[in-house]
């Protein structure tokens, strides 16, 4: 008799022949009976384990998902408003960045910390705070999936990096620039952050994502920015941030 | 600049036009998966997920099967859930390109027969637990999914796109492992 005989019999999975049989040779073995009956108990007991192991609340996680927001029309027309507000807020930005090119930016100046520090915002969000964006990305790096590439958003030359948070499909970063707090949110709807590319911009490499890029309503996802170019993506994105004051 | 610019709702919209047969709505969704979501977890943390991760690959997962959830055909939830679960783990290990393989075979040695009978009653959850771990991701799998979620062996076989024998023989050896593995801590513990 062998062990496999042993478990398919447990487990319900032998014929009836092949049952009729077994039976029979387990009357004739105690040692056999016995040998069953300590399988039994291991079977019950790792079901009894696995079934015990604690797990988190994910009921919120599924109804994020599940509900469908229902928005009043004005609400509805928010996103277009929001867009509109932010391709105004782009030539803005267009004008600005003409004008610092005349009178160039000087990246932050504040002294690096340190060392930043990891902290656990929520079961599945991971904070960094630090100013350096390459040392963003490396903690994330380490604390999560490998490898998340280096980040340097040409948007935002001179902004104080100050903080990155991601989870497996998601990632974003705090920024503040010019006494206003920006974040640029981005999401990988199919599959993860890994699966995301690095394309040279503007002398930059930017962490391009595939589907989106958007801006996102203290942890709350809200809209998603697609089409147009990374560069015009981002520039949405925060200047989106900006004037609808989403974040702090 | 900016070729296009669109401003979408992160909400998924519902179906429509939906027929007869993909009759399920966003609240069918959330109902009937509500009770897979601690299944999904423990798999989750099978699959050799820390607990945030373990959140995140769950959160992924549901988002999958949301978005495929009017081509459900409404068979078999768990297993259907537990795949795309599964799949989207594989997606990950393979892009961080990790040394263990799935497929990895672990040789355990075994330890003499005759021990097992001092067992009996004994099981504690938290040493099953640390012997589950100590598995080949393979063996482990097995027994997760036939042993503590109770799919069938043609589920769990679906699930790991592999033949019912080999789940068979997975499962078998898994338990012996286990076995030898508590076996061989408590003929520890009696040396001491």
């Amino acid at each position: 008799m062998n062990q496999k005989q042993l478990q398919a019999y447990i487990d319900n999975q032998l014929s009836a022949s092949e049952r009729a049989e077994f039976e029979q040779t387990l009357a004739n073995s105690p040692e056999l009976q016995r040998e069953l009956e300590s399988y039994k108990s291991l079977k019950s007991a790792i079901k009894s384990a696995g079934i015990s192991e604690p797990t988190p609340n994910l009921q919120p996680i599924l109804a994020k998902i599940a509900r469908p927001q229902k928005t009043p029309w004005l609400a509805k027309l928010a996103p277009a408003l929001v867009a509109g507000v932010a391709i105004f807020g782009i030539g803005i930005a267009i004008n600005r960045a003409t004008q610092d090119q005349l009178n160039p930016v000087v990246a932050s100046a504040k002294v690096l910390p340190p060392e930043g520090h990891l902290e656990t915002k929520s079961p599945q969000v991971m904070k960094w705070q630090g100013s350096d964006p390459i040392e963003g990305a490396d903690r994330i790096r380490e604390s999560f999936y490998k490898p998340i590439p280096t980040i340097a958003l040409n948007n935002l030359d001179g902004a104080e990096f100050r903080a990155a948070e991601c989870g497996s499909c998601w990632i974003s970063f705090h920024y503040l620039y010019r006494g206003d707090n920006y974040a640029i949110y981005g999401r990988c709807e199919n599959g993860n952050l890994n699966t995301g590319q690095v394309k040279p911009i503007g002398g930059k490499q930017l962490f391009v994502f595939a589907d989106a890029v958007g801006w996102y309503d203290k942890g709350d996802m809200t809209y998603t920015c697609l089409g147009g170019t990374p560069e015009g993506r981002v520039a949405v994105a925060t200047e989106a941030m900006k004037t609808t004051s989403k974040l702090d | 600049m900016l070729a296009t610019i669109t401003a979408i709702s992160h909400t998924v919209a519902p179906n429509k036009g939906m027929g007869i047969l993909s009759r399920k709505n966003p609240r069918d969704f959330e109902r009937e998966v509500s009770p897979e979501l601690p299944v999904l977890y423990r798999v989750a943390r099978r699959l050799g997920c820390g607990n945030e991760e373990a959140e995140d690959l769950v959160q992924t997962c549901l988002l999958k099967a949301y978005k495929a959830w009017d081509r459900f055909d409404g068979n078999h939830l768990r297993s259907w859930l537990i795949k795309i679960l599964r799949n989207e783990r594989l997606m990950v290990i393979r892009s961080q390109k990790e040394a263990i393989s799935l497929d990895e075979h672990e040789e355990i040695e075994i330890v003499q027969e005759g021990f097992w009978s001092e067992l009996d009653g004994k099981f504690e959850a938290e040493r099953i637990l640390a012997a589950l771990e100590q598995l080949s991701p393979p063996y482990r799998m097995a027994v997760q999914l036939c042993d503590v979620e109770e799919l069938t062996y043609e589920e769990a076989a679906e699930i790991m796109d592999v033949p019912i024998g080999t789940v068979r023989s997975r499962l078998s050896r898994a338990r012996q492992i286990i076995r030898d593995l508590l076996l061989a801590e408590s003929a520890m513990e009696a040396t001491r």
